[in-house]
């Protein structure tokens, strides 16, 4: 995890094109790692009545009140308990600090356009939080579109 | 008047008596001003007129003010070069005036300095600047005689007239300066080039006191011959005048001379002790800019003449000026963040699973001792941008007080609350919001003649008052006047006139009519006032407290008065709270809001047809809340005999609220539950914010006013 860290410590030039993977369930999906301030174990959460389910609570992070979103859940997947694989992606979003709880980080790869799949192909399968399909030497990964994942839709 | 305040003012008149200084000095070393100083020093005098007025040091603002308008000349006649070295004088001499008097002030003794010397030096420097046309006045040296005024005339008149001779006399004069005053070279210049005025030649020893001799200067004085008519006593009084001048010699040397040839020997100005002149061979380099930053002669001054120096006000000044500093509030807020993290990482430590089981006695007793000093640090780290309001609500009683005069009203300022502690950011952008609805309250509010009070049933003198009160997640302020409280009819006038009536007029309710008075330009003032009445004011109250995330509400029952409340989200304010659990939840109650926690009896419970829960308390019935349902939370405490009863009540209403237990006492930092939630679901019905616990766990705080409502 310390290592990914280092990754995203770089500027805008070394993160184009390069892309965090993770596991949720049994996808293995993609996101720009420009988003992506950093990657923390899990962590306690505190209850907020009336949340939406997908939506945890809140953690503490380094003094700042976060809000946390099981991915899982967002993607209509059935629950599961959090082990010490489990990881919190801190994204940055509009200037909001936003957890995305995924089952496990996998890795950063660096993906060419050429390698990205026509986003009509992804919106074909009519699932809204996904961008497009890129075809990596690691298999298949589902690129994931953040703003519709933390829009309130 | 109050220690903060005088605090406060002593802390600003340092600072800008010290940024003055570099300007000036920036100045001189630059050869003159540019526009960029002069407002700098324009808006310098101008504060320090302001406070000073306001707390009453008359002396003090008078000076300020003479050299602010000063520098309004200056400023509006941009075209023509004035004499900076004058001016600078002027200034710097100013700014001793006001280290002396703000001394004083800190040695708790009245500001009770004479500045009439200087105010003269400004006349006649106003004077030339007015004749500035006439007569060049430059580094040339030439001084200006011929428009030096009646005063000079006069004086020699007056000498000339004692003396009855008008003969040519020279006068050796050996001239020490303070020492440390610095640029000493340029200080004899100075005194030279005045001396002109009377001398038809002067020889200086140095020869050209614009090289930098300083140091010469410094060690032997600077010696001067002047070829002159006028009586001795002018010329001892010309160097007696100038700055920084600690001692002086001077005796004639003419044959013809009718005056005491006894000359006094270091007979020495009245800003200077009659003190043995030892000139210490202290290195000045003139380009250092806290060229008087020293206790040069402001300080010794308002010593007895016996050999006391001036320590005593020393030490205290140096106190009073560290109890101020000024932090960027980034570095505070990173200071919380990181001390969260240790209060985390020491409760790690403390509570490693790797020592279960152990028998550690010292690492117990070490930990112990971390855990409190940790506690300590974050107290203090939370309370480090917490001030209280009080000092911003004293300054508006001046406020009422100065308004009341230029209005003929009569009216008292009653504060209450001011102990509430707010947030250095809020309280920066308070007082403009604040003065705004006082003036408003005080021209607008406040009936114009007693008569019209009494004949209300009002006593004469009106009444303003201010208070701070600690509600939830708010501060709220309230500032209520006792006056003729607001017209609908007029207002609505106005809107209608405006344009600004979107609905019928009888669709709208009081309080929406009485918000159209804080639109921009919406004055119902007939007559535009000095005070108010253009229409700027409420609406500049309502942008400057939305900066803040606050909103402001008004009320008025015509013919009792106006009230503003002024409702800010205290971000950061600490708030007393209780810690209560339910299920694996904590959740802070503030502790204002608690009226009483007991153990609820079986028989008090009330269970009505419907299923609502009633709890008998002090022969009266109130509704029961069960935050676990509320929350929807897990819990085993359902029985109302095993949890927790807690009596909450906001503006008289009565709520009893069903927790599992009490955990204890909580200092909390209320934050705003995060946007990302907020957007989406709007605020969370019984919950006002969140704090971060000490063990750096996150706690929710119960928002009292929406469940007893």
């Amino acid at each position: 995890m310390d290592e990914l860290n280092d990754l995203l410590g770089g500027d805008f030039n070394e993160t184009q094109g390069k892309y965090l993977t993770f596991c949720v369930s049994d996808e293995e999906y993609g996101m720009e790692i420009a988003y992506v301030t950093e990657i923390i174990g899990i962590q306690p959460i505190t209850d907020v009545p009336d949340i939406p389910s997908y939506i945890k609570g809140l953690i503490n992070l380094r003094g700042k009140i976060t809000p946390v979103m099981d991915v899982r859940l967002r993607f209509n997947k059935m629950p599961q308990e959090y082990d010490d694989r489990t990881c919190i992606i801190v994204v940055n979003h509009l200037n909001t600090s936003i957890g995305l709880i995924v089952d496990t980080i996998r890795d950063v790869l660096v993906i060419d356009d050429s390698q990205i799949g026509d986003p009509a192909a992804a919106a074909a399968q009519q699932n809204r939080y996904i961008k497009s399909i890129a075809r990596t030497d690691h298999g298949n990964k589902l690129l994931i579109n953040l703003e519709k994942v933390l829009s309130d839709h | 008047m109050s220690n903060d305040m005088l605090e406060m003012f002593i802390f600003e008149n340092v600072q800008l008596t010290e940024k003055l200084e570099e300007v000036m000095i920036e100045g001189e070393h630059a050869g003159g001003l540019n526009s960029e100083h002069i407002n700098e020093v324009f808006r310098i005098m101008h504060t320090i007129k302001g406070s000073a007025a306001m707390m009453e040091y008359d002396e003090i603002a008078a000076l300020a003010h003479k050299i602010e308008d000063m520098f309004f000349f200056i400023r509006e006649h941009g075209e023509a070069e004035p004499d900076w070295g004058e001016i600078t004088d002027i200034c710097l001499e100013a700014i001793d005036f006001f280290k002396q008097e703000v001394s004083k002030i800190q040695d708790g003794k009245p500001s009770d300095g004479d500045m009439s010397e200087t105010l003269d030096r400004i006349a006649k420097c106003m004077d030339s600047l007015l004749n500035e046309g006439q007569v060049p006045e430059n580094s040339g040296g030439e001084g200006s005689g011929e428009n030096d005024g009646d005063e000079d005339d006069q004086a020699k008149e007056n000498l000339e007239a004692e003396d009855g001779l008008n003969v040519l006399n020279v006068y050796k004069c050996q001239i020490f300066f303070e020492p440390g005053c610095k640029m000493e070279n340029i200080r004899a210049y100075t005194i030279v080039s005045t001396l002109n005025e009377y001398a038809d030649k002067i020889e200086t020893e140095p020869h050209d006191l614009l090289e930098d001799c300083s140091d010469e200067i410094i060690a032997s004085g600077v010696k001067l011959s002047i070829h002159s008519s006028v009586p001795l006593k002018k010329i001892e009084s010309v160097i007696s005048e100038a700055l920084f001048v600690k001692t002086f010699d001077i005796v004639v040397d003419g044959e013809n001379n009718a005056s005491p040839a006894d000359a006094p020997a270091g007979k020495s100005p009245e800003d200077a002790p009659p003190k043995e002149a030892k000139p210490k061979k202290k290195k000045a380099k003139s380009k250092k800019p806290e060229i008087v930053e020293e206790p040069t002669p402001a300080a010794v001054v308002e010593e007895p003449p016996l050999p006391i120096p001036a320590v005593p006000a020393e030490p205290q000044a140096a106190e009073i000026k560290q109890r101020f500093i000024s932090v960027n509030v980034d570095k505070l807020d990173k200071l919380m963040d990181l001390m969260g993290e240790i209060v985390i990482s020491v409760s790690m430590v403390v509570n490693n699973p790797d020592l279960d089981g152990l028998e550690l006695d010292n690492f117990e007793k070490a930990s112990v001792q971390l855990l409190k000093n940790t506690g300590e640090l974050q107290d203090i780290i939370m309370s480090v941008r917490m001030l209280p309001i009080s000092s911003t609500f004293h300054k508006m009683s001046r406020i009422v007080r100065d308004t009341a005069k230029k209005l003929g009203k009569e009216a008292e300022l009653v504060i209450l609350g001011e102990e509430t502690e707010v947030d250095k950011n809020i309280i920066d952008h308070l007082s403009d919001p604040l003065m705004h609805i006082i003036r408003n309250s005080m021209d607008h509010g406040i009936e114009d003649s007693k008569e019209e009070r009494i004949n209300a049933g009002k006593p004469p003198a009106g009444k303003i008052v201010l208070e701070a009160r600690n509600s939830g997640s708010d501060v709220i302020i309230y500032c209520s006047d006792d006056g003729k409280g607001l017209s609908r009819e007029k207002i609505l006038n106005k809107a209608r006139a405006n344009g600004l009536l979107a609905r019928p007029e009888n669709e709208y309710t009081d309080k929406e009519v009485y918000q159209f008075i804080m639109n921009a330009g919406f004055s119902t003032n007939d007559a535009v006032t000095e005070l108010s009445g253009r229409g700027v004011g409420m609406d500049v109250v309502k942008k400057n407290i939305e900066k803040v995330g606050g909103s402001v509400d008004l009320d008025s029952s015509p013919g009792e008065g106006m009230t503003v409340n002024i409702r800010i989200p205290l971000t950061l304010a600490i708030l007393q709270s209780i810690e209560i659990s339910v299920g694996k939840n904590n959740y802070l109650i503030p502790t204002l809001n608690i009226r009483e926690t007991y153990k609820p009896k079986s028989e008090n419970i009330i269970i009505d047809p419907d299923g609502n829960e009633m709890i008998m308390y002090r022969g009266e019935c109130f509704s029961i809340v069960r935050l676990h349902s509320l929350f929807g939370v897990d819990t085993e405490i359902e029985q109302f005999e095993d949890g927790i009863m807690i009596m909450i009540e906001d503006d008289d209403c009565m709520t009893a609220v069903f927790a599992d237990a009490l955990v204890g006492e909580q200092q909390a930092v209320v934050k705003p539950i995060p946007n990302f939630i907020t957007e989406r679901i709007g605020q969370i019905y019984g919950i006002s914010g969140c704090t971060l616990l000490g063990d750096g766990s996150i706690s929710l705080i119960i928002d009292v006013k929406s469940l007893t409502h």
